[in-house]
Order: C-alpha cells, then structure tokens, then sequence
C-alpha cells in the first residue's frame, strides 16, 4: 500500500532519537490526503504531531503542531458518513479541521495515545523548558497550502517540479490544471478577440404605478449608439400586499410590455434575455436580435433584505450572463429609505454583495462535457472559469479543495456577482442628501448640481469606503428624480417636503486586479482601455406618474470573444508542452553498470558487489527490488540475489551505493547464473540488471551425502552434478557417467583427512576451535576442495617437503581463480568466527589479509614463518576451526533436526534411524570427540559447542 | 444558445482517457526512436540500446476525447524477452517495430504478433511498423509482403522513419482511433469502484493483488 511506502519515506527522514508514536492516521484536510502522526524526541520528552501529506509523488510534510502549551485538539460531534472531523489547535495554527474516517483502525489507539500524551503535558509544569528545536529541522519540508497555490500562480515553469524543494507538493490534477490555465491566461491575446457592446441601463422608481404611459421617448432618448443591449430595473413596481405573498406576473408582464413597445422601432427589434421579479423590485435584460446568439448562461437571482432582513420590500433582484465569452451581470436594488438610514443602506448594500448568489446551471448542451460519467468535474468547471474571470487570487483554489469535502449531492455552486468580468449595479439606492431641503432647492435653481454633490450621502460614504468600495459612477449632471408631486416637476409640496435628492443611481464596478483590455487581447478597439466606457448618464423627466425620475446610463463595454482556431491551436501546444514538463518530471535513475559480474563464487559464500544509482532527474525519486516476476506469486523469484537497500528514495543529483549480494547453497539448485533482476523506479523507468556468475563449488557446504559419494576434487564436477547429488533428484545420464567410476565412501574424505590430521598431530597439544590463522585455514580449504594432500611437513614444522621448483609447478597447475576462492571462502569463516565466538589475534589477519591474493607459493611462505615461529598449534588451531565451519555449514546437520526430535536421548534408535552416511559420520565423529575428551584436549564448554 | 469556443474550453479540460501502450520489436529497430519523435519530436543519431523498460506519456487529441498515452518502451535484446509479458499485460495498444533493411527484424516482429495474440489482452490494438524509411535504397523487405500479412493479421500498418518522422504522428493516431474507449471507461470505473481508484496511473502494477481495500470509506492511499 502506499500509505506503508509514504510512512517508510517519513521514517527514513527522522532522526535517531526521533520516534513515531502511532501508527498513522488517514485523514483529509482541505481537500488533501493527509497523514497524521505522532512523533516525540526521546532525549528531550518534547511531542509533537506531524501531518504529512501524500501527493502523486510521495509524502511530504504539510504541518508540524508541536504539543506545547498551545495546543489542543477536539473532536467535532458531526459525524457524516462514519467520518470523524478532529480539530487542532497549536501556536502556529489556528485550527486545523481533519477528517478521519472512524473505521480506522488506529482511530482508538491515536486518540488514547494523544490523551494522555495531553493530559501529561496539561499537568506539568515544564512547558518553559520545551524548546522544540529539534523541529527547525523539518521547518524546511513545511509548505503552507496558501503558499503553494500562490506558486502555481507565480511560476510558470515546470508544473510539475515543485520550485523551492526537489519534492512535487502540489497535487497533481490540479497543479496540472492550474498551469493549463495559467498559460491559457498568459496566452489569451492570441485568441481573444475583443467585440463592443453597447448598452443603456435604466432605472425608475414607478412608485406602484401601472404603465399607463409610453416609454418610447424615454428608452430611446440614448445619444451616443443604438444599444446591443437594455437593462431596465424598476422598483415599487408592485406595492400591494399581495405582492410579498403570491408572485403575481401580471404587473411585470405590463411592464415588459409596455418596455418592448418602446424599444422595438422599425429599424431595431429588440428579443427579451429574462427578467427577474422580487416583489417590487424587478430587472429586464433585452438583446437586439441580432446579438441573441451571443448571449448564454444566463440565470437570475434576487434576494430580500427589507423588514426584518429577509422581506422583500428591500432587496435586489439580478441577471448573469454571458455575452460571447465575458460574464456580465446585473443588479437592480432597492436600499432602505429614509434620510437618516445611512448606516442601513451600508448594511443592506453588505447582505446583497454576500447573500445575491447565481446558482450554476450546466449549459445544456455541453452538459456531457461535465458530467464526465462520474458527476460534476469540479476542477474542470473551475479551471475553466478562473481563466474567464481572470481570477489571481487563491479563493477559487481552495473553494475547489473545500468543495472536494462535500458530498456531491449536497454539492452547490454559486457565484457571487464579483464572479464576472463586467457588473452593473443600479437602483433606488436611497441615499439622500445631507441639507435641507431649501438649500438644496437653492442649489438646483442656481444650477449648482456640482456643489450639491458635496452633500450626497451615497459619495460621502463611499469615499469612507463603507459601501460600495471599487465601484465608480459617471458625473451627476442632473438634478435629483426625487421627490416629485405625481404628474408634475415640482418637488415634493406635501405636508412632510420631503428634501430632494439622488436616490436613483446607476454604478459599474471595476476590479483593481482586473487586467485591462490590451494585456488580454492585442486587437486595440477603444482607446481608453478599459472594459466599461460610460457613455451618458442622466435622468428622463418627461414622466410623471411616479415620484421619483427614470434614471438611464449609456455604456460601451468590451466582451471578450474567443477565436476558435487559435484558441485550438495553443491549446495543443500547451498540451504538448505539458507531456514535456511531465516527461520532465518522470524519475530518472541511473545504474552504473547494467551488468553484475561476479565471477567466480563459491557455494555458501556470499558474494557482493555494488552499483551506484544516481537521480539524474529532476525529482525526488524512489527504486525498488522487483522481487517476483510473477505477480501471482509472493515468492521471490531469486532468492539467491539480495539487494541492500531493496528501496529507497534519492534526491536529485544524489546518488546511493546499493549493494547486491549473492549466496549460492546446493538448495538453490543452480548452476551458473545469468539472470535479470529489475529495479523499477517508481512512476519511471524500469532498469533491467544482469547478474552473472560462475560458481566453483567448495566441499563446506555440501551435503554428507553428496560429499561421500564423491572422490575426486570438488572442481572436477560440474556444479550441476553435485547439485543432482545434494538434491536427490533423478541423476542425469552425464551424471551417472561420471559416478560409475566412483566409490562411495562411508564418510566424507575431507573429514577424514581433518580428523586424522587431528588426532595425529592434536594430541600432545591443548587446542581451541576459534584461534585458527587466516593463511593456514586458507590453505586446508584450498587443499581439500582440490583434493591435494596437506603438506604435513609444512603445517607441523614451516618446512616445506616440495622443492621450489616444484612449488612453481603446482602454481602453474592451479588457477589462481580458485585460490581466490578459497581466500573468500576462509574469509567468511573469519568473519562468522568474529560474530560467533571471542575474538584471537587473527583480527589483524582478517582485516589485513584476506582480500589480497596470493599465489600459493607464498602462501606457503607465510604458512612457514607463522610455524617456525609459533610451532603447530596455529595449525592445529585452524584445522580444528575448519573442522568446526565444515559441520556448522552442513545444510542438513550430522543429526538431523527432525530425526533428533523424534527420538530424542534415545541414542540406539536415534542412530539406527540415521542415513548410513550420517550414521557414519557420527560414529567417526564421536570416536574423534571420545578420543579428545581422553586427553583432555580442549574445555567441556567447547565440546559443547561442537556438539550442537 | 452557443458561443463559440465553448465546447473546445470544456473538452480541453477534460480528463484525458489513459491508454498503456507498449512497443515491443527486435533490437535496434528504432522502438525508443520511435517514441523519442513522438513526444519530443527529437531525432538522435546512435542511440543506446535500451536496458530495461523507459515510461514516458504523451496527451494527444481526438475529436472530443483527450487520449494519454502511457508508452512503455520496451528493450529489443532477446535475453529480455522474458520480461515483455510484464509491459504488454493489460496494454490496450501494442505497436510492433521492424526495420525494413532487415528481413529477419520482421521475422521476430512476427513472433512478437503471436505473442501477443495469444497472451495480451483479447482487445488489444496492435501496429505494425516498418522503420527506417529513409534507407528506402538498402530496402529488404517490400511494402506489399508486409502489409500483406498485416492485413491477415488484422494489424494495423504504417512504414515510418524516426529520423525523419515521416508517419510517425499517424501510426498513434490510427491506433487511438481504434481503441474501445468504451470498454476502458466501462473497466476504469468497475476498477476505480473496487480499488478505490489505485493504479489510475497505470502503470506496471506488480502487488495487484495487494491492493483490495476493504475499507470503501478510506481515501485513495
């Protein structure tokens, strides 16, 4: 499982007196996979938790929550679908929300661990002399969420490489995403062409009034071009109480009506978009015909924010659409009234910005393209739109990773009116002027409307920056639409003279961090570069059934329009310079050498050699031992071939030395070998090594049996023969060749030979089983492999009974290759003596020695010096050690196991249950020991020890 | 309604349809070659001899279908043939390379093809390719002889060369047009619905049978 590879990497990265205290966690956090765990620092008692986070390529750490006086974690009482959400709380961390599945089952043993590690800490008073140094060694691995997003944002290389350290911390659909869409942004004024749009908005409070007059002077009283489009909002289009109860279209169907009649002339017919009707509060959209094919998505909204918040006397109702491809929207609002309501106004302005939502509704006839078989493609959606928008900020990015924690039927997508690229926002915003209502008649009739401006609450507050931040409005060059005596264009001259003023306006709001025209398309078509041209702004007082004047505004607003074939054609590119970047990223190790070559190797002996991997690629990048070709089968396909370490991980442009060890025993049924092993890279390549070897067999480690049955020197059979032999199995014609000219011998000769060697000589001196030299044991293996008789002379008295002469000869005759063997083969004798038994002075021979060749000359040489100096007890000495490794390293004991816990101390049984050559062997091997006991030869402890 | 432009942004976002593709051939044919004008449209003289298996993607785009390549190329040399039924397990498109100055090339591409008929997947798409077009002069094995038995075999056929990429492009697009896209959705999902969604990548999978996740609630670890 991966989860096991993620913690073995986060194991690896701890240190020596670091811990892991739980088993991890799985849990989700912002939409990511997050691990979580519990690690202390032994020498200090400090605790912490580590939250790491399992990306495409590996684990990395998301979070580190020191338990320290700061922290706390509860455990959210809402469960949802068995999930279990765990809040923490830390110094460095406001609260952390993680939902773990409760079938987990570690669920229990973390909250009991991490309970009483709490409870602990809660109740000492030492938190002062917690430091948590030893964290700033991991500050490194720690990303912030919201700073890796800004990363996709800011840097446009390699998506996949994470730039600030070797490891992908980004997950992978979405960085992927996000760099597409981010390049498209970069992109966009090859494909995007630029239209002009014009529209007029209007604005009436009709003060309940049915439309009993024509709007035709009105609506076309626009001086600057014909619209494209018309935006009529009107409020108190309805007044009575039914209104707030039944939705009743009758009064906005006249309305419409009436609207219609006067934009449609002979030269221009006009088609309604939609219309959306909020008790009074009521908002038109109308296209000319012609432009009707550019206009999709369109959905509508409203919202109440009148008596006690949610009435719909105040509100806003408002349309979103797109005109080719730009969203533009609009709001019609009707603010609280009264002079003295600034603050309300501010407030109701608030509630619409946050509560006015347009739901998502998927274009019906790309909705395949969503529903990508498995529900709403969320990322898809997204991506797509913050390319639309030209969003830059993270919001979008962690709305997708907060929209994975829902369920997807519960899962609903809005977007608030900032979603868009041009927004339009008008109505009887209320805001009234701050003076009397003399003054300001004084202003009007002076035509001072400047300085009455001065006055407006609506540009006081806004400069305040309480409402309608960002929002910018044409030059008031009108005098106020309110308030008027019905029928006439007189203000008000009722008993409350309410004071005139400008409540009905008309605003657009511009982003800061919008892009302008020229940095998204190069065709240049307005030479003010902006996206909303305000055009004229004034007020119609030619009508005079409701208090207030219609207010209308004229714009030019560029959309932008998507050129197909570009757009296609950059898309591929940026597709194909994705498959680079991910090629890019796709773990490259390398191999010093695709060949391993052993050479020659004996049975029994391991053999090891190294490569080194190098990370050529340019991230973090793990390998691992395949150890079975086939995935039906857990065995490993070669069980002779170890590799040190089987997996790991290696940073770019590190390297690891690994070492691969062979070890041959007649179990292994083998004879040479020539074999691929595969190191696969995760998410790489797969690096196919071949092993070779040769193996010269030696008598340690062979059956009895098999050894009984032969006479000649072991290098005389081929290897397979004796593995025939060893294993029992049906004998080859060649086989059975070579093994008619054989006499089978009761006992092994090689042991014989040590035996005899041993009693001959052994007897008159007190010798040990572990205090053998390297040089002679050296030799009697080399002698017994090759059946060449010991030179008695030399092992007993350093004189050699061969001439030099014939000393070079038998150089000759032997191959060094099998004297390197057997230098090997006493090597692991060395060493097992090392870990076995107490060390001698033979260390020094061990670590000097062993792994240089000689020639037997002067191997001979050297046996001679040691001998003539120490006498035979050095000999002896290794002869009885070669006696001990030759019966430690049988593969079946003289005693088999088996047979021995079958018939146990009863030795009569035991030895007739015996295969005659280990009954043999046995039998020789006691006659040797009571032979030895007699003269007392060595302590009981070591006779122990060679009885076992 | 419709705007134009739309079905393009919403298809190029789509997630690509994963497609394990593996080239198989004698050695020195021009497999990796292959691969290498592929993705990077690259050409290098005297490469080396693959040793093991190289994994490289590559997105290409079909009508409304964005298709994802995962190419495993595979090495020539006879004492890794052992190892191919590793690659070609569970590949939905096979693509068997011989070299067309070289008769004996197309003799093993041949031996590969009743490999995989008779051990790869039943669906498996596969082409042949003749390589090294460019050596058109020392040609050895004529077109008609080859397509000849591409056609009885129901394979597809391309002659190409690496070096100058003629056909190249066409031989992944051809297979990608063939391929049962719905099949491979109709699998992913069952796959997806019972492992939880592991292996998506897919890549060579050696602990399949590791991986039955009892706990359905668990995210993809």
């Amino acid at each position: 499982m991966e989860t096991k590879e993620a913690i073995k990497y986060f194991q690896s990265i701890l240190r020596l007196n670091e811990k892991l205290e739980t088993e991890y966690l799985t849990g989700i956090s912002f939409g990511q996979s997050i691990l979580v765990t519990i690690v202390s620092n032994i020498s200090t008692h400090e605790y912490c938790l580590f939250l790491l986070e399992k990306n495409f390529f590996g684990v990395s750490i998301y979070k580190i929550i020191s338990i320290d006086e700061n922290f706390n974690f509860n455990i959210e009482k809402k469960f949802t679908n068995n999930n279990i959400i765990w809040i923490f709380k830390g110094l460095n961390i406001k609260e952390l929300k993680v939902t773990i599945p409760m079938k987990q089952q570690y669920y229990k043993d973390f909250k009991y661990k991490l309970e009483k590690i709490y409870e602990e800490k809660k109740n000492t008073e030492y938190y002062e002399d917690f430091s948590f140094n030893w964290l700033n060694n991991y500050k490194s691995y720690e990303t912030d969420l919201e700073e890796k997003f800004s990363n996709i944002t800011t840097t446009e290389e390699n998506p996949f490489i994470h730039p600030l350290s070797s490891e992908i911390t980004l997950n992978y659909c979405l960085s992927r995403e996000c760099w597409v869409s981010k390049q498209l942004a970069i992109e966009q004024p090859k494909f995007i062409d630029l239209r002009k749009i014009n529209i007029f908005i209007g604005t009436w409070n009709v003060n309940g009034k049915n439309p009993d007059c024509s709007l035709n002077e009105w609506l076309n009283s626009y001086k600057y071009k014909t619209p494209d489009i018309y935006v009529i909002g009107l409020q108190e289009m309805d007044l009575s109480k039914e209104a707030y109860i039944v939705t009743n279209n009758e009064r906005e169907s006249l309305w419409c009506q009436r609207i219609e009649e006067g934009i449609n002339t002979s030269s221009k017919k006009y088609v309604k978009v939609a219309s959306q009707q909020m008790v009074g509060i009521c908002v038109f959209a109308f296209v000319k015909k012609e432009l009707k094919k550019a206009i999709s998505n369109v959905s509508t909204t409203f919202i109440g924010c009148g008596l006690m918040g949610i009435m719909g006397n105040k509100g806003a109702s408002g349309i979103r659409m797109m005109i080719y491809d730009s969203y533009v929207c609009f709001v019609n609002s009707h603010l609280a009234a009264d002079s003295s309501q600034v603050q309300r106004r501010n407030e109701d302005f608030k509630d619409i910005t946050k509560s006015l939502l347009f739901p998502f509704i998927p274009p019906s006839e790309n909705i395949n393209n969503y529903y990508n078989g498995t529900g709403f493609n969320k990322e898809q959606f997204y991506t797509e739109n913050m390319l639309r928008f030209n969003i830059t900020s993270n919001k979008w990015l962690n709305n997708i990773c907060q929209e994975n924690l829902k369920e997807k039927e519960n899962m609903k997508l809005n977007f608030s009116i900032f979603d868009n690229d041009i927004l339009f926002w008008f109505g009887d915003l209320n805001y009234r002027l701050n003076n009397s209502g003399d003054a300001i008649k004084e202003y009007i009739n002076k035509g001072k409307i400047e300085d009455l401006l001065e006055f407006d609450q609506l540009m006081i507050e806004k400069e305040k920056k309480q409402v309608f931040t960002d929002f910018y409005e044409s030059k008031i060059h009108f005098i106020p639409t309110y308030k008027y005596d019905i029928g006439t264009n007189i203000f008000d001259t009722s008993e409350k003279k309410r004071a005139p003023a400008f409540c009905d306006r008309i605003l657009w709001y511009k982003s800061p961090k919008a892009l302008k025209p020229s940095e998204i398309s190069l065709n240049k078509i307005s030479k003010e570069d902006e996206w909303i041209i305000p055009k004229n702004y004034n007020s119609y007082r030619n009508l005079t059934i409701s208090d207030h004047k219609p207010v209308f505004s004229e714009f030019e607003i560029l959309v932008r329009k998507v050129n197909k074939e570009k757009y296609s054609e950059i898309y591929s590119q940026l597709i194909k310079q994705l498959d680079r970047h991910e090629n890019d990223s796709i773990p490259v190790l390398t191999v010093s050498s695709f060949v391993i070559d052993f050479g020659k190797i004996t049975n029994n002996i391991s053999s090891t050699k190294s490569i080194i991997i190098k990370n050529e690629g340019k991230v973090l990048s793990s390998y691992e031992l395949v150890t079975s070709l086939d995935h039906n089968k857990s065995k490993s396909t070669f069980p002779y071939i170890s590799v040190k370490p089987s997996s790991n991980s290696i940073y770019p442009g590190e390297s690891q030395t690994v070492n691969i060890t062979l070890t041959i025993t007649t179990e292994t049924s083998l004879k040479n070998i020539d074999e691929i092993i595969i190191l696969s890279v995760k998410n790489g390549n797969d690096m196919f090594l071949n092993i070779k070897s040769e193996i010269t067999p030696s008598i340690i480690g062979i059956p009895i049996e098999t050894l009984c049955q032969i006479n000649q020197p072991l290098s005389y059979y081929p290897w397979d023969t004796i593995i025939e032999l060893s294993n029992k199995k049906e004998l080859s014609d060649k086989t059975k060749e070579i093994l008619e000219k054989e006499e089978f011998s009761c006992i092994p000769k090689c042991l014989y030979i040590i035996i005899d060697f041993l009693m001959k000589y052994g007897r008159d001196e007190k010798y040990s089983f572990n205090n053998g030299n390297i040089i002679i044991k050296k030799y009697i293996i080399y002698c017994l492999n090759n059946n060449i008789d010991l030179d008695i002379n030399l092992l007993l008295f350093g004189r050699s009974s061969l001439s030099d002469s014939n000393l070079s000869s038998l150089d000759r005759l032997t191959s060094l290759d099998s004297m390197d063997t057997a230098i090997s083969s006493i090597s692991r004798i060395e060493k097992l003596s090392l870990y076995d038994y107490r060390l001698s002075e033979s260390k020094n021979d061990l670590t000097q020695n062993v792994y240089k060749n000689y020639s037997l000359k002067e191997v001979k040489n050297k046996i001679s010096i040691i001998t003539k100096k120490q006498g035979k007890l050095p000999s002896i000495n290794s002869m009885a050690e070669v006696l001990m490794k030759f019966l430690y390293e049988f593969p079946k004991a003289v005693v088999p196991y088996e047979i021995f816990k079958k018939y146990g101390s009863k030795f009569q049984t035991l030895y007739s249950a015996l295969p005659p050559s280990h009954a043999n062997t046995l039998n020789y091997l006691i006659c040797y020991i009571g032979d030895t006991i007699s003269y007392e030869l060595f302590s009981k402890i070591e006779l122990g020890i060679l009885l076992s | 309604m419709n705007f134009s432009g739309r079905n393009d942004a919403a298809s190029a976002n789509m997630k690509p349809i994963q497609v394990k593709l593996v080239l198989l051939g004698e050695s020195a044919v021009g497999k990796s070659s292959i691969v290498l004008r592929f993705v990077n449209n690259e050409y290098q003289d005297n490469k080396e001899p693959t040793i093991g298996a190289a994994f490289l993607t590559q997105r290409c785009k079909l009508d409304d279908r964005i298709i994802k390549f995962e190419i495993w190329d595979t090495a020539g040399q006879e004492r890794f043939h052992s190892l191919a039924p590793m690659y070609y397990r569970n590949a939905q498109a096979a693509v068997i390379v011989y070299d067309i100055t070289k008769p004996a090339s197309l003799e093993k591409a041949k031996t590969w093809v009743k490999e995989l008929q008779r051990q790869a997947n039943p669906n498996i798409v596969i082409a042949l390719v003749g390589n090294k077009i460019d050596l058109a002069n020392n040609r050895s094995v004529p077109y008609e002889e080859a397509e000849a038995y591409a056609n009885e075999n129901g394979l597809l056929f391309f002659e190409a060369s690496a070096k100058t990429g003629t056909n190249i492009i066409e031989v992944f697009t051809e297979l990608a047009k063939k391929i049962p896209y719905e099949q491979i959705l109709a699998n992913n999902k069952t796959l997806n619905s019972r492992t939880n969604g592991q292996g998506d990548n897919g890549r060579v999978n050696l602990n399949e049978s590791e991986n039955n996740n009892q706990d359905g609630g668990q995210c993809n670890c």
